[in-house]
């Protein structure tokens, strides 16, 4: 029998995060975006947990609300690449022929693009602000997810139970929806934890160079942008957005690692 | 062999023409009047004005005609203008590509040679103190965000200690960019190395050199690694693509003079000719390299004959 002790303390780490940051409106001490609820820059200090800002604003409150931005844009992201990539994966496994070739030429040819190329893209013509940063990001992993489904669909597809299901006469919607489905989704849910980590370091990512979410929001890359000039008169402000997001990275990263290995699914190629 | 090369060729060559589509038509997807977005930063423009920018950009022809003069420019490497300053956006790129390659070949040096050698020792010493210690090194790399990565380097080599240059074109200049780019992609070519170490030290010709008497040294080197070689290249044209994403990020930090940053500056800007620029040379390079890796890749291994 597995130990599931450490995935178990993971899941429980970001269910706590994620409680706490949604009702963050409720009960951190100051409101993220008013400005000089303090002194300017100051260090951490009973009132002031993590400090002030450049313009005085309560750094605590700002990380703890932007963790709240950065776990949806996380959510939504992968909800756009999974349940489209899922789609694409699961009509090209099970159709085969021409849907399939079409399909899967397609998606190595976005593939091939690289996600980067294609968010920037996407935000070059949308314009920059995070919710349109979400969308591309989201729209950017179809390929990979599209890949990965598809992969697993073809093990699946030759097994002796989908060869029953078709000798019994199931529909084909009913083989897809209650067949496949069930059984590619341990592989979707690991990708998708992992992809949570990708779609979260792309979008803080875009937000640092301005693309993404715009001052005054307490996003964490656009903190570490709006504070980059002020970090030697305190360090803090580009420490403590960077290990957030580096922290919250790493659990999900965690978290897909464990679960890997509790649905005992097999490393997808080219993404750690 | 020869007709997986030819139908990966084509393959290619299709995506590229793709590009050039979606490029061409890049323009009408943005909402709203693209001139009028382009020029709203710029100083007055009278509506006549407008009217001769569209008609210089030929967006008052159909769209069919649009793309045969796009396509016969370009043909003759004529990527159009710059909105600001009027540059010819092809010598701008020209200009700036070697940048970006130079810091994407270096980064990928480091991250091969770094995460090889972890990935290595850490099947070696699997489940050893210090494959523990690589491994979880290898998952805070991947965790870690470049672009802040980037700021702490600069903070601490460039700010406080002055050690190395802020920015600038020099060698120097190069390491803090390259070691940024370099960790993510270490850490991950370091994971992908270590399982398949782990799969062929438990070969049977492994145990076969050793059981004829080749001293540990050669087996390791010679035996292992070179078919531990072999994934690491196959997914080489993928990493590279990768680092020439990452490239752009690092290069806006540290105002590195390569095609991100000019990239980035394009959006702000809503530069759309040096966007289209951009992208379309983008995915030349990568397509580019990527069918390059394939071709090294069924040369290196003969074990694999794709039909």
């Amino acid at each position: 029998m597995r130990n599931y002790k450490i995935l178990i303390a993971l899941l429980l780490l970001a269910s706590i995060l994620i409680v706490a940051s949604f009702t963050a409106h409720f009960w951190v001490p100051f409101d993220p975006e008013e400005m000089a609820v303090g002194p300017r820059l100051q260090s951490p200090s009973a009132i002031y947990w993590l400090g002030t800002d450049e313009f005085g604003r309560d750094i605590f409150s700002r990380i703890v609300v932007g963790m709240r931005l950065t776990l949806m844009v996380g959510f939504i992201s992968v909800f756009i690449s999974l349940s489209v990539g899922m789609t694409i994966g699961l009509i090209a496994g099970y159709a085969g022929g021409w849907p399939e070739h079409i399909l899967m030429r397609s998606m190595d040819m976005l593939f091939s693009f690289t996600e980067i190329l294609i968010a920037l893209t996407l935000v070059a013509v949308l314009g920059p602000s995070l919710t349109n940063a979400m969308v591309a990001i989201g729209i950017a992993a179809i390929p990979f997810y599209a890949r990965v489904c598809y992969g697993a669909v073809l093990v699946e597809r030759n097994k002796p139970y989908t060869e029953a299901a078709i000798a019994i006469g199931a529909t084909h919607a009913r083989i897809v929806t209650l067949h496949l489905l069930p059984n590619v989704l341990p592989t979707m849910i690991v990708v998708s934890t992992i992809g949570m980590s990708n779609a979260i370091l792309a979008a803080s990512g875009l937000s640092y160079l301005g693309l993404g979410a715009q001052p005054p929001s307490p996003e964490w890359g656009a903190m570490l942008a709006g504070s980059k000039n002020y970090f030697q008169r305190a360090p803090s402000l580009l420490l403590i957005p960077g290990l957030s997001i580096m922290g919250v990275v790493l659990i999900f990263n965690l978290i897909g690692d464990q679960l890997r290995q509790a649905l005992d699914v097999a490393k997808p190629m080219g993404k750690s | 062999m020869t007709n997986y090369l030819i139908n990966r060729l084509f393959f290619s060559l299709l995506t590229v023409w793709v590009t050039t589509l979606v490029v061409c038509f890049l323009i009408h997807l943005v909402p709203g009047d693209p001139v009028q977005i382009m020029y709203a930063q710029s100083a007055t423009t009278t509506p006549e004005q407008l009217e001769q920018i569209r008609r210089n950009l030929g967006l008052d022809r159909s769209i069919f005609h649009q793309y045969v003069i796009y396509m016969s420019k370009l043909l003759q490497g004529d990527m159009g203008t710059t909105i600001r300053g009027e540059q010819p956006v092809f010598d701008l790129i020209v200009l700036r590509l070697p940048y970006t390659l130079w810091l994407t070949l270096t980064a990928l040096f480091i991250a091969i040679v770094v995460g090889g050698t972890a990935g290595f020792i850490g099947a070696y010493k699997r489940d050893h103190w210090l494959d523990k210690l690589l491994m979880s090194t290898t998952i805070i790399g991947i965790s870690i965000p470049p672009f802040w990565l980037g700021l702490m380097l600069l903070a601490f080599f460039s700010v406080n200690l002055g050690w190395l240059p802020v920015a600038g074109d020099g060698w120097r200049s190069l390491i803090l960019p390259a070691t940024t780019l370099a960790t993510c992609q270490a850490a991950s070519i370091g994971r992908i190395v270590r399982s398949t170490m782990i799969d062929i030290f438990e070969q049977d010709y492994i145990r076969t050199a050793y059981a004829k008497g080749l001293s540990k040294p050669r087996v390791l080197l010679r035996h292992a690694l070179r078919s531990g070689m072999v994934p690491v290249v196959s997914v080489l044209g993928m990493q590279f693509a990768y680092m020439m994403g990452g490239a752009i990020v690092v290069e806006y930090i540290f105002s590195w003079n390569g095609l991100g940053r000019l990239a980035i500056q394009a959006i702000f800007q809503r530069d759309y000719p040096l966007i289209q620029g951009f992208i379309l040379t983008f995915s030349v390079v990568v397509v580019a390299v990527s069918v390059l890796m394939d071709v090294l890749y069924t040369i290196l291994d003969p074990r694999i004959s794709r039909t």
